[in-house]
């Protein structure tokens, strides 16, 4: 069970896509370059994305049926500093993070560890929330056609990120919103299909964030609900060192 | 986790009435049968057909009177998968007060475990009532508090699926037998040592240990204990995996750095969070390694660890026997096929389903499987168990003479120099 839950610092990636936008409707000619762009216009653009400069980002979770509850925090300090703490009743805290230079993690099934290859690939990824530019993490980015979550039209997006397995997007049709996100998330334990949906899109400081995230993984479905979002707080480097022990 | 299954036992009077609505009965069925048929591992079912099974339960459903009829319905449906960790756990399990069979329970020291066809005394805890009583491993349970347990054993016995885990299954269902509330007498009838009928009177003493709750889980007592033993050899035994159990856990493991040998006792935990094998083994192995792989129908997770010091490196005996199950099974298995460990006793239990629990609108809540665990050479484990390197067969004789013949071949085995050998790599 507790493997599920490697998938909660996920959090931050929907913030990471989420933040693109665009106001024009689908347009049956466009590019996956196109799709991504917008996107990233969508999500407040440039001008917005790089005001951020720290922000702590404080979420619960809860596994509703399994009756499982926690909390997730995120530091952020541009341009590529994060750190995750989750901590779910019954399992323990879970510590993830980049200082710029080493992604690390430290849970109580595998203790500290520094991240390598696809873990740390995604870690970097992760971090970099107030990157606009895409290009520097996916080295292909396919579009699959049209599609529907829900009741919204979507354009789906196949990016392939650097040292990682494709990653599949549903941005909406109308606002290029991220709605859905779904691939392969691959751990120190293997590799599970997940599947993640962003909703409640609020504005914070001009960026579109995602309220409400619910990821299913195996029979485990997990809701992230952000609860507080603060921006430009002092937050100290050494918070995103690896620990020593 | 299957300790939760005694607990219906406990529960079986509050569920004679009929108090769930037909229509939150229904609603819950479908979400039993349609979880199963979401995350079932194998997409066949084993052959079972999922989808006819749901019309013919659905009208048993329908028809149930009590609420035990209707539980009983859905465990019969769920028993449709001869298979571990699949059932309806009743909501009078998780009850709080002096009922309550974790917080309101007392215990007599009695461990029950299934002995050359009987129900016999395999263990009696130091200072409990039931050492202050004289009982001694090797009798045989007849009674308690005048009711005779042949029936009880035999309902077991007649039920393919429970037959099947039969140490495990009767150890929980004399554990909920001899459990009450705390100060209140309780009345075993035995067969000594020489098979004469004794009488013993016990006042139930507090449970042991500390209530851990972890998601839909019943409550469970968490309990860890360690001694050194003659030549220096170190012992460690917990009851169930669960995360609070894990930091003492890893201390009393480096507590016996330079011990000449370590005994982990794994007879009696019936498993609990899974992926808490790791952190055990990775206390054990000086290089990257595998415990085995669960496979889901999509997706699959390895338990692979690195090595986290500080490490035990001298010779390792597991102890086992039927009612070691689910988790422990995959920590001694692993441990066996590294080479790490020998395990002695008998055969686990067979259960070994990665599951989750989820509550109902009934409020009962339903545990279902949603993957297989193999070991690192492949071995299913469901079915089959972790197998002994040094078989202990139990007599009512060798628990007579022995009191624990089983850590007996343990401390012959380290201190014969025939014991397991520390990996080298």
């Amino acid at each position: 069970m507790k493997t599920i839950f490697r998938a909660l610092p996920a959090i931050v990636l929907a913030l990471a896509s989420a933040m693109a936008l665009a106001q024009s409707p689908a347009q049956p000619t466009l590019t996956a370059e196109q799709v991504l762009d917008k996107s990233v216009e969508a999500s407040g653009g440039k001008q917005n994305l790089t005001k951020l400069k720290t922000a702590i980002l404080r979420a619960t979770m809860e596994a509703p049926a399994q009756g499982l509850q926690g909390s997730v925090v995120t530091y952020i300090k541009a341009p590529n500093k994060i750190r995750v703490e989750t901590d779910i009743a019954g399992i323990g805290k879970t510590l993830q993070g980049f200082d710029g230079k080493v992604a690390w993690s430290k849970d109580p099934i595998q203790g500290l560890r520094r991240l390598e290859g696809a873990e740390k690939a995604a870690m970097v990824r992760t971090s970099s929330v107030v990157s606009t530019d895409w290009r520097q993490f996916y080295t292909k980015a396919t579009y699959i056609g049209t599609d529907k979550v829900g009741d919204r039209s979507v354009h789906v997006v196949e990016v392939t990120p650097k040292d990682a397995k494709p990653v599949r997007q549903f941005f909406d049709a109308e606002t290029f919103l991220l709605l859905k996100q779904t691939g392969v998330q691959q751990g120190p334990m293997g590799e599970m299909p997940f599947e993640a949906f962003f909703t409640d899109y609020k504005e914070f400081e001009g960026l579109k964030i995602p309220m409400k995230q619910i990821v299913k993984v195996g029979p485990i479905e997990i809701q992230i609900l952000m609860k507080e979002i603060k921006s430009g707080v002092p937050v100290e480097d050494k918070l995103f060192a690896m620990p020593a022990n | 986790m299957l300790r939760h299954l005694a607990l219906a036992a406990l529960a079986a009077a509050a569920l004679a009435r009929a108090d769930i609505p037909k229509q939150t009965r229904l609603q819950s069925f479908e979400i039993v049968w349609s979880r199963v048929n979401d995350h079932f591992f194998d997409p066949k079912f084993g052959g079972v057909d999922w989808a006819a099974i749901k019309e013919r339960y659905r009208q048993k459903v329908e028809v149930a009177g009590s609420d035990a009829e209707y539980l009983s319905v859905l465990n019969a449906m769920l028993g449709e998968l001869p298979l571990s960790h699949f059932g309806v756990i009743p909501s009078a399990a998780y009850a709080s007060g002096p009922s309550d069979p974790v917080n309101g329970s007392g215990e007599t020291g009695i461990s029950i475990g299934w002995v050359e066809g009987r129900p016999t005394v395999v263990e009696v805890a130091p200072g409990s009532p039931a050492a202050s009583a004289g009982v001694k491993p090797g009798w045989i349970l007849l009674e308690v508090d005048s009711r005779p347990v042949a029936p009880v054993v035999r309902a077991i016995w007649n039920d393919p699926a429970q037959r099947n885990l039969l140490n495990l299954k009767v150890a929980g269902a004399m554990r909920a037998l001899l459990a009450g509330p705390v100060g209140q007498p309780v009345q075993a009838v035995f067969l000594d040592g020489r098979l004469r009928k004794v009488s013993v009177s016990m006042r139930r003493a507090p449970a042991q240990g500390q209530i851990v709750r972890f998601g839909e889980l019943p409550p469970i007592r968490a309990r860890i204990e360690q001694r050194r033993l003659p030549g220096g050899i170190g012992y460690i035994r917990f009851n169930v995996f669960m995360m609070p159990l894990l930091e003492p856990l890893q201390r009393a493991i480096g507590s016996y750095r330079g011990a000449p040998g370590l005994i982990l006792d794994l007879r009696g935990n019936p498993g609990g969070v899974g992926a808490m094998a790791i952190p055990i083994a990775a206390k054990f192995v000086d290089a990257p390694a595998s415990l085995g792989i669960m496979r889901m129908r999509a997706g699959e997770t390895r338990f692979r660890f690195s090595p986290q010091p500080p490490l035990y490196s001298g010779r390792l005996v597991v102890l086992i026997d039927g009612t070691s199950a689910s988790t422990s099974e995959i920590l001694a298995a692993g441990l066996q096929e590294l080479g790490r460990a020998k395990l002695v006793g008998s055969r686990t239990a067979g259960a070994v389903l990665p599951s989750v629990v989820e509550k109902l609108p009934c409020g009962n809540r339903l545990q279902y499987a949603f993957a297989d665990f193999r070991t690192p050479k492949g071995v299913l484990l469901e079915g089959r168990g972790a197998l002994p390197d040094v078989e202990v067969r139990l007599t009512h004789q060798s628990l007579l003479r022995d009191g624990d013949p089983v850590l007996r071949r343990a401390l012959e085995l380290l201190r014969g120099n025939r014991g397991a050998q520390a990996v080298q790599r």
